[in-house]
């Protein structure tokens, strides 16, 4: 009986919603070449920023671990200082506070580095998390026989901890990524032209030129490009959890 | 006399700004708690029905578990709130609503309804893992005692996992709380929003958003402290390693 209802919901869900959209939604703006080349544009902005973040905040957020985890009261005050302050904050906040206040200071960037800079601010502070816990689950016995064989303080992260704390971070790493690939959406508020800004543009246009309006058909087509993206590295991570 | 306050007026001192609109800061302060509470209340129920909907034996429900789940989590939130306040009224659907004389404005249900969904998704897997977290053996063995699906989870699975859960449930409201920032994008007056609202005012963009900073600490460090707490008297042995399956939403 339970699963009978299980199957009549989905079959009124799909009746109801998904057939209806594909027949009454004006997708003829979506047979265009132009519109495509248009979100292209936006998703090369959304990529570019994502991917500069990333490799900005990682490298970032492991100097923050490590230096959360060191000896140095001194570094590691400020290091678990930034930590938190960071990600108390809103990821919105951040980016707004520096695309308002950087060009008040004096500091002219293109609109995408302000983006990266906020991005990489909250996301740095994230991933220092993730890596510190990481290099916390690693049993302290490995610790302490690295260091009986006489290896570095920096030699033990990278050869002993890091190998083995690294497949435990993977899935809070890509989750983060996930996350990242979303906030880039933020910077669109203000005043980046990314994908979402791409989407908004476009049906505002269609909106005022002559046709049916295209809010709901543009937006799920910008969300189903972000879905394909944040899908696709939620099942490179599944896998490296797998095999891990 | 005159030249001193003309002087005063080209310049005024630094914080006055923030000082003579406490009021709208306030007000803001507030309005982020309530659109957090509502869109907490919501997506806990939605997050409650998608996660047992995808622990029943029942195909179809589950694929529609998954689907929801899998859209909101993997979309960003403010699409979401685009879809519910611009593209739902071209449906003609309006969100807004009165109850009990109070009125709900279209901004302010649109936002809490896709920040509720967006935290929903988010709040089902965190129940799920949960629920998957008690062993086989208990739904089991309620099953060979003759209760119910429902019984089996309300009376034996559910009580269990609400130790499991409350930690990372806290993590994501946290959370919640921090995203809620961007509804200020479709007017919903929030602290963001006013703070718009003063920095048009005055112009003293550094200092309004320099407090905005302090505002926002002053609600996401106490929540912060409340949720450390919770992990280390629920999971105590975990709390250290928790942060590793932190909420990244």
């Amino acid at each position: 009986m339970f699963n009978a209802a299980g199957w009549l919901i989905l079959g009124l869900l799909v009746y109801f919603l998904v057939i209806p959209a594909a027949r009454f939604g004006n997708w003829s703006p979506f047979g265009a070449l132009t519109t495509w080349e248009f979100l292209w544009v936006g998703l090369q902005v959304t990529l570019f920023v994502a991917v500069f973040s990333v490799v900005i905040s990682t490298v970032i957020g492991f100097c923050l671990a490590l230096g959360r985890l060191s000896n140095n009261s001194l570094i590691k005050t400020f290091c678990a200082g930034y930590i938190e302050f960071m990600r108390a904050l809103p990821s919105y906040l951040i980016i707004f506070y520096v695309f308002i206040v950087f060009p008040k200071v004096g500091i002219k960037l293109p609109s995408p580095w302000f983006a990266i800079i906020g991005l990489s601010l909250y996301t740095s502070a994230v991933m220092a998390e993730i890596f510190r816990a990481g290099i916390l689950s690693v049993e302290k016995g490995q610790l302490e026989a690295a260091y009986a064989l006489g290896l570095k303080p920096f030699h033990t992260v990278m050869y002993i901890i890091l190998p083995q704390a690294l497949r435990r971070m993977v899935p809070s790493i890509v989750s983060q990524l996930i996350t990242l690939v979303k906030d880039t959406s933020l910077a669109s508020i203000i005043a980046l032209q990314e994908l979402t800004a791409a989407g908004r543009q476009l049906y505002e246009y269609y909106g005022q030129t002559a046709g049916k309006p295209i809010v709901l058909e543009t937006l799920f087509v910008v969300a189903a490009i972000y879905f394909v993206i944040c899908y696709i590295l939620a099942l490179i991570s599944n896998r490296l959890e797998i095999k891990g | 006399m005159i030249i001193l306050a003309q002087a005063n007026e080209a310049a005024p001192a630094f914080g006055s700004a923030v000082v003579t609109y406490l009021p709208n800061f306030l007000w803001g302060m507030l309005m982020t708690v309530n659109v957090s509470f509502w869109a907490a209340i919501v997506s806990f129920v939605i997050g409650l029905v998608v996660a047992l909907l995808r622990v029943t034996p029942s195909g179809g429900l589950k694929i529609v578990a998954i689907a929801f789940t899998e859209f909101f989590r993997n979309t960003p939130l403010y699409v979401q709130v685009l879809v519910f306040y611009f593209g739902l009224p071209k449906l003609g659907m309006k969100l807004g609503f009165e109850i009990w004389g109070w009125s709900v404005s279209d901004q302010f249900a649109a936002g809490t309804l896709a920040l509720a969904l967006y935290t929903g998704a988010y709040v089902a897997e965190a129940i799920r893992s949960g629920l998957l977290a008690i062993p086989k053996g208990q739904s089991e063995a309620a099953r060979s005692l003759g209760l119910t699906l429902l019984q089996t989870l309300r009376l034996v699975v559910v009580p269990q996992a609400i130790r499991l859960v409350l930690p990372p449930l806290g993590n994501l409201y946290s959370a919640m709380l921090k995203n809620s920032a961007l509804l200020s994008s479709i007017g919903v007056a929030d602290l963001m929003f006013q703070a718009e609202y003063v920095n048009n005012r005055t112009f003293a963009t550094f200092e309004v958003y320099t407090a905005v900073v302090f505002f926002y600490l002053a609600l996401t460090l106490p929540m912060g402290w409340f949720v450390h707490r919770l992990e280390k008297r629920y999971n105590p042995l975990r709390a250290k390693t928790l942060r590793l399956q932190g909420a990244h939403i």
